[in-house]
């Protein structure tokens, strides 16, 4: 049938587009050669190989794997208990507190990064890992916030009526039936946080400073100095670190309802 | 056939690799109200949508009075169809959606109206044509459907299990109405049921299928006392 | 049990407070500072920025690439979209999957893919030489076109996924059904498809442009100080001249625009009966 056929033309040629330039990385970081090109001149893992041992690699992806563990942990900490209120109750200023929580999406990173270095950083005299520590939580915030959020309203509030008739607290309710039914809904804000903060480039691109860069912003610096094939193997290894650990939260977690 | 309004020869439908209908002779006279009857999977709906155009045919031919429309597209064919779930397009009121294929046919205006009006009162909707079909019941979305499909003056008008969602008492008015549009008009009528007494009541003709073939073809009586099959005899009866 | 309001007012503060301190305030005075000028209020700042040429350069082209982004992608995101719609349930999944993928991957990486393409030893250089269209490469990198299919590649996955969601509500066989009262596809897209899927496209909409007007990392790969957009220049600006008067002033355009597309959004999501 020619519709199925042009069906699956179209759908072909915007994914190659899509995902086409990820192969593409892929291959020109296993170049054998010494300059980036595609096809690549031979092949040869050196260039893979060569990103573990560049120690500004190394420095930028411990802080970034600091900042994306430890700012999404912080974040799920306000972000939990603000979901909760914003669902369960009907506070005072509700609309003006979501607003608020939700403006660093709106705000473009690179005017966050910049206000933050020079008002809040420079004032206070802020060490560089604080302040992109207290950048990266306030980006993640609003995702955390959002994801827990459908999570929690996808629960009815009366089984912790129920638990506290029967004699919970209403901690104790808490603890024992929200958390566990959100634990996924949880996992699913912690992920797509962790992914946030990890590929965040703006906000980090004032703030970071010589010695003290995470690791999409050190592969700019890198890239203004030397095409070398190294950033399109580092590329591609962050792409399929991202790559697998959404593929590992979908298959667990049923990952895309949350999102 | 000469009198043969509707041909099907010889034709084979598929879905990719899975064959749902093969080798299906059928000839429908002009006028007729025929039924296409079997349990579900039996090809029943694949025969009508391939005959709407909505499907295309892996194998031999469809013509409609006398002219070859295999490869004819689905708005090109002048057949009308009445989806089982309406189909009718929420974004429009019930004037609005009766006129939809008016509008594309460019007709003028008044035109528009007059046969609107028509097609509306047809169905005793006239009251409602300024509603959309959310706010009204499962009876009335029908008839609206029916009447959008009527106004088009089709050649062959396609029912998808035209009484299914209906309660009974529904069931035995769209009954009556279908048989006096039939009579009225009289229309080619096509239409799809799982339901055997629907089929007994309704059809001139009855066409049982199973599995992709014609189990047997003929009058209510034919199907009812002289069932040809094993299958067909189960098919009828009662209990 | 959810009745004390104040209860619920302390579990929220923590989040509130902390984005509002952190992140609200320091924001607000960069974007008063453009109307400070020698400590009295005024807006000749906004004038000064208003009338150099190359600002204006920057602004109309960050404003073009944008519709033009979002326009590409609509169109593109619909055909897919349809596509994708007519799938059966397993491929659609894993189709659906593949087209979100992108979106977890770093900018960083998923620009930089057009290096190699577009540079002078890349895909299409070879190509064209290769087929002696002509003796010399091109420059395809730091030109508005490679901005352009930076851009779209980015952010065409939010305009599909905004899509399939809006069509996926269609009624069942409503396209069937007009095309059997005579409707050709364009008239099917025209008169049912569009009108019911307005609110999709409003939202991938919204989505793609905002984001081509607030991208930074493709500009400065694919774009350099050849083809500045909005916040490259913000950063030139910063980075080079200290000048943070035209940070303060570009800043403050960018969120007028994000968040004027933002409730442009919520007009239009809101109005859905």
């Amino acid at each position: 049938m020619t519709s199925t056929w042009i069906s699956r033309m179209i759908i072909f040629i915007t994914l190659a587009f899509l995902i086409g330039p990820f192969f593409i990385i892929v291959a020109a970081g296993l170049s054998a050669g010494d300059f980036l090109a595609f096809p690549p001149e031979g092949l040869s893992l050196k260039w893979y190989i060569k990103v573990f041992e560049v120690e500004s690699f190394r420095e930028s992806f411990a802080l970034s794997m600091f900042l994306a563990v430890f700012g999404t942990i912080t974040a799920l900490f306000l972000g939990v208990p603000a979901a909760y209120a914003l669902s369960r109750y009907n506070i005072p200023y509700g609309e003006t507190i979501k607003t608020v929580v939700a403006a660093p999406i709106i705000v473009p990173g690179i005017i966050v990064g910049l206000a933050l270095l020079r008002y809040l950083v420079v004032p206070l005299n802020l060490t560089i890992t604080l302040a992109l520590f207290l950048a990266h939580t306030a980006l993640v915030l609003p995702y955390a916030v959002r994801v827990v959020s459908s999570s929690l309203n996808n629960l009815r509030s009366d089984m912790e009526e129920a638990a506290v008739l029967l004699g919970c607290s209403r901690i104790g309710a808490f603890i024992r039936v929200v958390l566990p039914n959100i634990q996924s809904g949880v996992l699913a804000a912690f992920i797509l946080g962790f992914v946030t903060s990890f590929n965040q480039v703006p906000v980090s691109l004032f703030l970071s400073g010589p010695g003290v860069r995470t690791l999409p912003i050190d592969m700019l610096s890198y890239m203004e100095i030397t095409y070398d094939p190294s950033v399109a193997a580092l590329s591609a290894l962050l792409a399929l670190m991202s790559v697998i650990i959404i593929f590992v939260a979908e298959k667990f977690l049923g990952f895309s309802r949350y999102v | 056939m000469s009198n043969s309004f509707v041909s099907l020869q010889n034709v084979s439908l598929a879905y990719g690799k899975t064959v749902a209908v093969s080798n299906l002779d059928l000839n429908v006279r002009k006028g007729e109200l025929i039924a296409l009857l079997g349990p579900s999977g039996c090809g029943k709906t694949t025969t009508m949508r391939a005959i709407a155009g909505l499907m295309s045919l892996h194998s031999g031919s469809i013509s409609i009075d006398g002219v070859d429309m295999s490869r004819t597209p689905a708005n090109k064919r002048g057949i009308g169809l009445v989806f089982q779930s309406y189909a009718l397009f929420p974004h429009l009121n019930a004037f609005e959606n009766v006129a939809f294929g008016l509008r594309i046919k460019k007709f003028s205006t008044p035109e528009i109206a007059t046969r609107v009006g028509k097609g509306l009162t047809m169905v005793g909707l006239s009251h409602l044509a300024e509603r959309k079909p959310q706010e009204m019941s499962g009876g009335q979305q029908q008839r609206l459907s029916l009447a959008r499909s009527l106004v088009m003056e089709p050649k062959v008008l396609l029912l998808d299990e035209p009484l299914s969602n209906l309660d009974a008492r529904l069931r035995l008015e769209m009954r009556t109405e279908l048989q006096r549009v039939q009579r009225d008009t009289g229309i080619t009528m096509i239409f799809v049921t799982h339901d055997q007494s629907e089929a007994l009541a309704l059809a001139d003709r009855i066409v049982l299928m199973k599995n992709g073939v014609i189990e047997q073809l003929g009058t209510p009586d034919d199907l009812y006392n002289r069932p040809a099959t094993a299958f067909a005899a189960d098919f009828y009866s009662v209990g | 049990m959810f009745q004390n309001r104040n209860e619920g007012l302390a579990l929220a503060l923590p989040a509130a407070v902390f984005t509002g301190l952190l992140f609200l305030l320091p924001v607000g005075i960069l974007l008063s500072e453009p109307f400070q000028v020698d400590g009295q209020w005024s807006i000749q700042g906004y004038v000064d920025f208003a009338f150099k040429p190359l600002n204006q350069v920057v602004f109309i082209r960050t404003l073009k690439l944008g519709f033009l982004v979002a326009f590409t992608s609509a169109i593109i995101g619909y055909a897919c979209a349809f596509c994708i719609i007519n799938l059966d349930g397993k491929h659609r999944g894993r189709v659906f999957g593949m087209v979100m993928l992108p979106l977890m991957i770093s900018p960083v990486a998923r620009t930089y893919a057009w290096i190699v393409i577009l540079g002078r030893t890349g895909i299409v250089n070879d190509t064209i030489i290769g087929l002696g269209l002509s003796d010399t490469p091109i420059r395809l990198l730091f030109t508005e076109t490679a901005v352009f299919l930076g851009l779209l590649q980015l952010f065409l996955p939010l305009m599909i996924i905004s899509l399939v969601s809006s069509m996926e509500n269609l009624p069942k066989d409503a396209v069937s059904a007009a095309r059997v009262l005579g409707a050709n596809w364009f008239q099917v897209f025209m008169r049912i498809i569009l009108p019911l899927t307005k609110d999709g496209l409003v939202l991938g909409g919204t989505l793609v442009f905002t984001g081509s007007l607030t991208a930074y990392i493709t500009p400065a790969i694919l774009g350099g100080s050849k083809v500045l957009m909005l916040e490259t220049l913000l950063y030139q600006r910063v980075n080079v001249a200290n000048d943070f008067v035209s940070a303060g002033i570009i800043a403050t355009i960018l969120i007028l625009m994000s968040f004027g597309a933002n409730i442009l959004l919520k007009r239009v999501a809101g109005t859905r009966s």
